[in-house]
């Protein structure tokens, strides 16, 4: 009995003292970490709108939330983020959107595909695909007749799910611009 | 035991993966490709030089019967504080070795030092020994990161190495391909030491 009791001492004293420095830990690495993400946000926002040099992320109606771009301070496009859940992974996905709500571009922020399958989501090659595209052209060529994006070998599945994400992230954005008019 | 003995070890006689069999879980998971590989590597080697030092230090303090939580609770606290710091401090870092840090806590190559050596001996073995362990785990990994990139993708290091017409036998970079590769070197390995010993 004695042992148990001193045994639980010594497992409760480890344990305090891990926990007091892990909320040391937290608190001090909170606010850098908050910095950067949203410099990692800026980043790959950047690498669609080269020109931009503000983001204002925005809250619109119902709670909808995107990012105003702004070169000089003139509004010059959108940026939206979608989600679509690929093969093994969520897919995120930043939009580019130029003034007239036509893509300007598409980049994969966080994506954990099979790689050199799935993974290949990424690559220039079929991100290009979605550039000055009107929203019915978004489908996969083998999907729909107005489609006009080609899949990639043996990653359909993750292919599909960027391209039905961008559309469901651009068909609600719209839908909140019209509701704001 | 020499200090030379307790660094080179884990390279190859006692290497983790080909000869102690432990941490398969990651080991499977990530060697789809080169960089995970080194990557999965250089992080567990990290975390394991942190954890030897922590448990060889703390090895009098602690009771026998509670060892095992103990050192649970000593390296989640550890890897928990590396991955903040990186997160908020080295963003370049922890954007090629994040994905991997929350991954290591589970990796029992950690617990299984911290107990079969970390917890009998003082810190400068205990270094040599993640040194020396972590080195053949990252090597280890690499081997079969390598195998199945090259054949899985047809690449290496993301670099291309048979041209454009290469059909990549896909199913190397699928969880069926970790199996047969390390299959295959368990049995290389296997052959490879018996044949030293006879």
């Amino acid at each position: 009995m004695r042992n148990i009791l001193k045994l639980s001492a010594v497992l409760l004293t480890i344990a305090t003292i891990s926990g007091t420095i892990l909320g040391i830990s937290y608190t001090v690495t909170k606010e850098p970490i908050v910095k950067q993400v949203k410099l990692e946000e800026e980043k790959a926002l950047k690498t669609i709108f080269p020109e931009a040099t503000s983001f204002n992320l925005t809250t619109g109606k119902d709670n909808y939330i995107y990012y105003e771009v702004y070169a000089k301070n003139k509004l010059i496009g959108y940026a939206l983020d979608a989600f679509g859940k690929g093969f093994s992974s969520i897919i995120r996905i930043k939009i580019g959107l130029n003034l007239d709500k036509g893509i300007k571009d598409i980049k994969i922020i966080k994506q954990g595909e099979t790689p050199g399958l799935g993974a290949r989501i990424k690559r220039k090659k079929f991100t290009d695909q979605f550039m000055n595209k009107t929203l019915k052209q978004i489908s996969l060529k083998k999907d729909s007749s107005k489609g006009t994006i080609d899949a990639l070998t043996g990653a359909t599945i993750s292919s599909r799910s960027v391209s039905e994400a961008v559309q469901k992230s651009i068909t609600e954005f719209l839908k909140i611009e019209r509701k704001q008019k | 035991m020499s200090f030379k003995h307790d660094f080179s070890r884990g390279i190859f006689a006692e290497n983790p993966t080909f000869r102690l069999i432990l941490g398969m879980c990651p080991t499977l998971a990530v060697s789809t490709s080169l960089v995970n590989a080194i990557g999965m590597g250089v992080a567990t080697t990290f975390v394991l030089l942190g954890s030897n030092v922590l448990v060889s230090l703390f090895r009098k303090l602690i009771p026998s019967n509670i060892r095992i939580p103990a050192f649970i609770v000593i390296i989640a606290t550890f890897v928990t504080i590396v991955e903040l710091i990186m997160q908020a401090y080295f963003p370049a870092l922890n954007k090629s070795l994040g994905i991997f840090i929350p991954l290591i806590v589970v990796n029992c190559i950690i617990l299984g030092r911290a107990e079969a050596f970390a917890s009998k001996n003082p810190v400068f073995p205990s270094i040599l020994d993640a040194l020396g362990m972590g080195i053949g785990f990252t090597g280890a990994l690499a081997l079969l990161g390598a195998t199945r990139e090259i054949l899985g993708a047809g690449t290496i290091w993301g670099y291309h190495v048979f041209g454009v017409g290469f059909n990549p036998v896909i199913i190397m970079i699928l969880p069926p391909g970790a199996f047969i590769a390390l299959g295959l070197f368990l049995g290389l390995f296997n052959s490879l030491s018996k044949k030293g010993k006879a």
